[in-house]
């Protein structure tokens, strides 16, 4: 083993470090996409080996929610709240809300709680908000084929804005994408977050208008919340499937509204969280 | 003929800040500095200095703790550099005990995953799965959940998958120990063939016997710095003269 006939040439060299430009840092995630599809489909499969239904809970789950509601506000309160047909608005607005918020806090773990993967292989770490969020739809349609059911049952005639579900439920996970790869990063600097978030949510259940209608009381909220309504594109969103699935109306400028910080919140989500990608898996 | 350099390592550190059992209270973390919230800092790599070269079959010894995993972790660039500057050639691959994709799924998912996440394509997972599986011998098994699996039957799926593609760098991190004999027999061949195809091999052990067997350089670590860089025998027999 002499070293006379080793070359010291390092330009054939190159850093571990995939961060450095977001454009190469997509290629990668690209080239790993089938990856970022299998994980979330394969914890799916798992999920339910050890009950006695087995995959029939993925139905029965969002069936039984919207059951309970049904029974809680259509039999017992029999609220109206102002609004036709308010059980399938109310569970409506449920589902797509739950598909955030599960999103976002499974999102804030999807660094943490495998830090036995991260640290073993290398990939973009952005495909694990990206799988923990495909997973999140994959339950998502479940629901949505309860809320199919639920609205012919309760009377709605299904129209051909169904047919503009898909482009819905994209905006919606632009928005929550965007949201996962900030809480990932966040918590994974400060494990404080992953507490935090339920109670956020549940907070902006109603600021956001899941179980009341935000016009019942904007108008007499004081500034900071009146603010946090009128931004907020969940409220654009939660609007927008309830025009899919009932008469109700939708204003293009709403769209438009949700559709701008959406895509403004991937963007800078996304940044954000390549930010500090080499930090993701240390001990 | 010249061999070119397939890793080079300047002046690399790797701290972990951990907790200590002792933590401190909340009045303290929040109104003190940072030193007084019951976090210490390992120095874990302080200052490694290392060019190796294509086809170089390096081991590295030393003690619990000095640092031998922590290195090959930051060389293949799942753990982060504190400072310094890590260069490498080609992707490395780290092959190590313990971890798992996921653990519900089974090994046959696992080891389709592993490669998926590696990068290899699609197709070409599907076409090579059913050879990978029948390398890790085993049978059944393949499709029960990782969870019911031993260290052992673990330790094969995690080999498979890192030994997909030929790595042109790869790193081994204590992970041949667990099989049994003739599967050890039969991963030292698939070893072997990958260090011919131009490839270069940095491993720890803690079994002499298996560094000596692979390697022809030892570098030997203590406190997370080298202490020693020579030939695979040298070092051994310093290090077993030491210890």
């Amino acid at each position: 083993m002499t070293t006379d006939e080793r070359h010291d040439d390092t330009s054939h060299l190159r850093t571990t470090d995939v961060s450095q430009s977001a454009i190469a840092y997509l290629r990668h995630m690209w080239a790993r996409r089938h990856f970022a599809y299998s994980m979330p489909a394969e914890r799916f499969r798992s999920r339910h080996q050890n009950t006695v239904l087995g995959n029939v809970w993925n139905l029965l789950n969002p069936l039984l929610t919207a059951g309970v509601y049904y029974l809680i506000f259509g039999v017992i309160l029999n609220a109206s709240r102002g609004v036709d047909n308010y059980i399938l608005w109310l569970v409506i607005g449920l589902f797509a809300f739950r598909l955030t918020s599960s999103t976002v806090g499974r999102g804030a773990t999807s660094i943490t709680a495998r830090q036995g993967l991260v640290r073993s292989l290398r990939f973009p770490r952005a495909l694990l908000p990206v799988s923990t969020t495909i997973g999140e739809i994959m339950t998502f349609t479940f629901e949505v084929s309860i809320l199919f059911v639920f609205a012919f049952a309760t009377g709605e005639s299904i129209s051909w804005k169904v047919l503009l579900l898909p482009f819905v439920v994209a905006l919606h996970t632009v928005f929550n994408l965007g949201l996962a790869f900030i809480v990932a990063r966040l918590n994974d600097s400060f494990r404080d977050v992953q507490q935090i978030i339920p109670f956020v949510f549940m907070l902006a259940r109603y600021l956001v208008g899941v179980m009341v209608p935000i016009d019942r009381f904007a108008d007499a909220a004081p500034a900071p919340i009146y603010y946090t309504l009128a931004w907020n594109p969940m409220v654009q969103i939660l609007e927008l499937y309830r025009w899919i699935f009932m008469d109700v109306p939708v204003s293009l400028y709403d769209v438009a509204h949700a559709l701008v910080l959406a895509v403004a919140v991937l963007a800078v989500g996304f940044k954000f969280f390549i930010g500090a990608e080499h930090r993701y898996g240390r001990p | 003929m010249t061999t070119p350099l397939a890793i080079r390592a300047r002046g690399i550190h790797v701290d972990f800040e951990v907790y200590t059992d002792r933590r401190a209270g909340l009045k303290s973390r929040l109104v003190k500095r940072r030193d007084a919230t019951g976090k210490t800092v390992v120095r874990a790599i302080q200052g490694i200095d290392l060019d190796i070269y294509e086809g170089d079959t390096v081991g590295v010894v030393g003690l619990n703790g000095s640092g031998k995993s922590t290195l090959l972790s930051a060389v293949a660039g799942v753990l982060p550099l504190s400072s310094g500057e890590l260069l490498v050639a080609d992707e490395p691959r780290l092959m190590g005990v313990g971890s798992a994709l996921i653990a519900e799924a089974s090994g046959r998912r696992n080891i389709r995953l592993g490669c998926l996440a590696l990068g290899m394509a699609k197709d070409d997972v599907d076409a090579r799965i059913d050879d990978m599986i029948a390398f890790t011998e085993l049978g059944e098994a393949i499709d029960r959940p990782l969870n019911t699996y031993s260290s052992g039957m673990r330790a094969r799926i995690q080999f498979v998958v890192a030994t997909a593609v030929s790595p042109r760098i790869l790193l081994i991190d204590e992970a041949l120990g667990v099989g049994d004999k003739d599967f050890r027999l039969k991963s030292r061949q698939r070893i072997e063939e990958i260090i011919a195809a131009a490839g270069t091999l940095m491993m720890v052990n803690h079994s002499l016997g298996e560094l000596k067997a692979f390697c022809s350089r030892g570098i030997w670590l203590a406190d997370g710095r080298v202490k020693m860089d020579a030939a695979i025998d040298e070092v051994i027999a310093a290090y077993e003269a030491e210890a």
